[in-house]
């Protein structure tokens, strides 16, 4: 019985309650916060707010499209993303991006359950069209932050004048989807490695 | 038949034939007398002719992070063979405030004292009546646009020396400050006098900003403009009399990296602090881009008769048109013109193509000026364009010359404004109505601009449309946490403009820690922004005087804006009397008066508070002096041949510290304190960057949501494949 993608559907409800009550700016990471015990949460409740309310419907369609798909496959897999996520893209937004003073949006995170299931499409999937998509998708991730890196701007994209694109966020999160798969794969593999053996011998 | 019958004839003929000719000389020599225009207009009052000259006409401007010192150093000479009594009058400078006023007198400096203005007139008034006349001289604000100086009595052929000093905040347009000393000005229609002498203007702009540019409009190739290092900028004019016929206009350009805050205090050691606060947005913010809905604009076009004089008229249309050319496609626009009454051009909105602005162009070629002035129906047709899903912005181009009682009618009108509109007013030439529109701007969100005609009217344009376009933030708050700040003036622009600061005016109680904590809340392109910051508030600071008198100049012209909206000046007269004698500024309630020596300044009862200022503030000013003069010998070793750089460095190591050459004649009663007073050094500008919301969040764009699309699409189509195939 497949699962229902509740984690997906929870993190989406609560971005849009949190637009909906106006506590965007509490829930923010704010430069000079977020890296003490008392201020780790900023880490993760960052991803949960965002700068308008188009910022959210986009994020949150990609979220809940990408979510559900990797969430019914394997919740573990979404949840190290997840991780991973939280871990790696704030701090990387605050050291090479030393212009920006705050952070919101689930972006990083979507680029972070883009990137593994381009993965995991391609390592599972047998069919030359799909690790075509696979390899597109991940050629395009990379290829749209090069472009914002270079040029500075939202690519094919605009939030508002003071709100620039982070795709410094989105390689981390690429980064983070990454290794989350990585460790998905070893993590099987093990497995593979026990449990057939066992069998065999019984 | 005989001779003698014909003689009375003859003689009354000629003497007919001769007075004609006398009045018509006169009458010509009145009518170009009108309409000549010099240095401001000096004649010799009280008497059938009277010719005086200017002598010298030297001017030295120090701008001191934004706010400028123009000293005027005059010689009058008396070309009569009779005693006169000399009427100067000029116009006044853009926001300024007359800070002192001296004459010499037996080679001495007299500084004036500042009174009512009717017990001022009434004292000099009394000297003139004396047999033995003694030298007084009264120096008044006629009205909102004009000075008067008087001095009597002018012997003989004797010349006449004085000094006028005036400060001033600058206003910046586009990262621009301008900076006009009007020469161009016909407020007084009688008899003009020749300028002859020398005329020179010397300009030392320092800024804790960095200067990044210097030009002259007005007087392009006669301006040498030597650029010290990035924080000191120097320009230098002589002139003869026939290049006296127009406003003298420098402008130098400023660029903050970012946007931040910057403070100047003054703190005398008896008495509490005052600050100027200068809120500015940063070049950062320049990057964004223009909003993507277009704007509806009505330029009204006053043609009505004042607007002939200085060729306001014509600065106005050259300016409209540079407006009009710079509009983007997406905007549209009306011409309106008006006198007594409004004409529109198109009787509807435009857009802003290349067609439609040749044609406004050519319609504003064609406008002449005549007739009265009437606004208010001007300003009500253009209400009518006025549509609730688009933005739209009155350009109003008048010298503001309408009919008194129609102010009020105005006011109110302007309060019964539609919510998305603003009008911003631009104030041509040197005669004009500066409280009215600078009132209507201001109550309706808008701004006030003023152009010289030796202004360069393009980038004015420019400037002006770019603020148009992008406030950069609206709903502006600063307050002021800590409770030791008192009698903010300025404080009520809410609207940030790039290119164009917010400057606050107070008074603070300097605490323990000598800083301040100040919120700034504001709407930065559309994300509301609450952001804390520090500046400091010294307990002492003896540079920067002259912020004390543009307090007080700020608070003046406030007290005169709501009594004027409120129709009565009287509940306010006491107040500003009271500023102006006790931080010596003329106002239109208050004169300066020179009297020959200190008995009679004790005659009178009238105390020495602004020589002990003035004392003050020259020492402030001296300070700033000597540190131009630093950096401009610094720059000077790197020129020359090599080697001399040393050796420059050695002599000016040796040189003894320059000291002001004028010595005032100062009250000799001991006074406590201050006369011992060492030279401040000149405190530095202090700032602070804000940090802006540069928020980071990237959008998820079209292309990744295509291919998000496509692997569910295809994880789909396969799943459903592996179905049917188990099926």
């Amino acid at each position: 019985m497949k699962k229902f993608p509740w984690l997906t559907f929870a993190i989406i409800a609560a971005s849009i309650t949190i637009h909906l009550l106006q506590l965007d700016g509490f829930f923010q990471w704010s430069r000079g916060e977020g890296f003490s015990l008392d201020q780790f949460w900023m880490l993760a409740s960052s991803h949960l707010a965002h700068w308008s309310t188009s910022h959210l419907i986009w994020n949150a369609l990609m979220f809940a499209m990408l979510g559900s798909l990797i969430e019914v496959r394997s919740r573990k897999a979404m949840v190290r993303a997840l991780i991973l996520s939280v871990l790696l893209i704030i701090p990387a937004v605050a050291y090479f991006m030393p212009e920006v003073t705050a952070y919101r949006g689930l972006s990083g995170t979507a680029s972070a359950l883009f990137v593994l299931l381009a993965c995991m499409i391609w390592k599972q999937q047998a069919g030359p069209l799909m690790k075509i998509i696979a390899v597109l998708a991940i050629t395009s991730l990379l290829g749209k932050c090069a472009y914002e890196l270079i040029y500075e701007n939202a690519a094919f994209a605009q939030l508002g004048e003071t709100i620039i694109a982070c795709p410094q966020a989105h390689l981390a999160g690429a980064l983070a989807g990454l290794l989350s798969f990585r460790v998905s794969g070893r993590r099987q593999s093990v497995h593979e490695r026990i449990i057939i053996p066992a069998s065999q011998g019984a | 038949m005989s001779r003698p019958i014909h003689e009375p004839q003859t003689a009354s003929a000629f003497g007919f034939v001769g007075l004609v000719i006398i009045l018509t000389a006169i009458a010509a020599f009145t009518l170009f007398a009108r309409t000549a225009s010099a240095a401001g207009l000096l004649v010799a009052d009280g008497g059938f002719g009277g010719r005086l000259e200017i002598k010298e006409h030297n001017v030295d401007v120090v701008i001191n992070n934004g706010v400028a010192v123009t000293t005027v150093e005059q010689i009058f000479v008396n070309t009569e063979n009779r005693t006169v009594e000399a009427l100067y009058t000029f116009p006044v400078p853009q926001s300024a405030s007359v800070a002192d006023f001296s004459m010499w007198i037996n080679g001495q400096e007299m500084i004036g004292e500042v009174v009512e203005k009717q017990r001022a007139r009434e004292i000099y008034n009394s000297y003139k009546r004396q047999a033995r006349p003694l030298d007084p001289g009264l120096l008044e604000q006629v009205d909102y646009k004009t000075f008067e100086l008087r001095i009597y009595p002018i012997m003989a052929k004797a010349e006449q020396r004085i000094r006028i000093v005036y400060y001033q905040q600058l206003d910046f347009e586009n990262d621009w400050a301008t900076y006009v000393y009007p020469l161009a000005t016909t407020t007084n229609t009688r008899m003009n006098s020749n300028v002859t002498g020398r005329f020179s203007l010397r300009m030392q702009v320092k800024s804790e900003i960095p200067l990044t540019g210097m030009t002259s409009p007005s007087h392009t190739n006669d301006f040498a403009i030597v650029k010290h290092d990035q924080y000191m900028h120097e320009a230098s004019l002589e002139a003869t009399g026939n290049q006296l016929n127009r406003d003298v206009v420098l402008s130098f350009q400023t660029q903050r990296p970012r946007t931040g805050m910057n403070i100047i205090t003054s703190k005398p050691a008896d008495e509490d602090g005052y600050f100027m606060l200068t809120l500015t947005a940063g070049q950062e913010l320049a990057k964004f881009k223009e909003g993507s809905k277009g704007r509806d604009y009505i330029f009204l076009l006053d043609i009505s008769g004042s607007m002939a004089q200085q060729s306001k008229l014509n600065l106005s249309r050259n300016t409209l048109d540079s407006f009009i050319r710079s509009l983007d496609e997406k905007d549209r626009f009306e011409l309106i013109t008006f006198n007594i009454q409004p004409a529109a051009a198109f009787r509807e909105l435009r857009p802003a193509s290349e067609e439609n602005k040749e044609e406004g162009a050519r319609i504003l070629q064609t406008q002449t000026a005549r007739g009265g002035t009437r606004l208010t129906p001007a300003m009500t047709m253009a209400y009518q364009y006025v549509q609730s899903d688009r933005e739209a912005v009155i350009v109003l181009m008048s010298d503001g010359m309408n009919e008194t009682q129609e102010r009020q009618e105005l006011i109110s009108l302007l309060s019964s404004k539609p919510a998305n509109v603003r009008v911003f007013t631009i104030g041509v030439g040197n005669n004009i109505n500066r409280p009215l529109l600078s009132q209507m701007a201001q109550n309706t969100g808008g701004l006030a601009a003023f152009l010289s005609d030796g202004d360069d009217f393009r980038r004015q344009a420019e400037a002006f449309r770019r603020k148009l376009i992008m406030p950069v933030a609206t709903d502006v708050k600063i307050t002021f946490e800590d409770g030791q700040v008192y009698d903010v003036e300025g404080a009520d622009v809410t609207t940030l403009y790039h290119g164009a600061p917010i400057r606050i005016y107070g008074r603070y109680k300097p605490n323990h820690n000598e800083s301040t904590s100040v919120r700034i809340t504001a709407n930065i392109l559309g994300h509301s922004y609450d952001q804390k910051v520090n500046l400091p508030m010294p307990a002492n600071d003896m540079g920067n005087p002259e912020i004390e008198r543009m307090w007080a100049w700020h608070r003046v012209d406030r007290l005169l804006k709501q009594a004027d909206a409120a129709g009565s000046r009287q509940s306010v007269m006491e107040e500003i009397v009271r500023l102006g004698e006790g931080y010596s500024i003329v106002t239109e309630h208050t004169s300066f008066i020179v009297l020959e020596n200190d008995q009679e300044y004790q005659r009178w009862n009238l105390k020495r508070r602004n020589a002990l200022r003035v004392q003050r503030d020259r020492a402030a000013q001296q300070a700033v002096r000597n540190e131009l003069d630093n950096i401009r010998n610094a720059s000077l070793q790197n020129l020359g041949p090599e080697g001399a750089a040393k050796q420059s460095e050695q002599l000016a190591s040796a040189q003894p510290v320059q000291t002001n050459p004028t010595t005032p004649s100062l009250p000799q009663q001991p006074q406590p304190q201050q006369r011992e007073q060492p030279a401040p050094a000149p405190s530095n500008n202090r700032g602070v960057d804000l940090p802006l919301p540069r928020g980071a969040g990237g959008a998820m764009n079209p292309a990744l949501v295509l291919i998000s699309l496509g692997m569910t699409g295809g994880l789909l189509y396969t799943s459903i494949r592996k179905k049917n195939r188990a099926a």
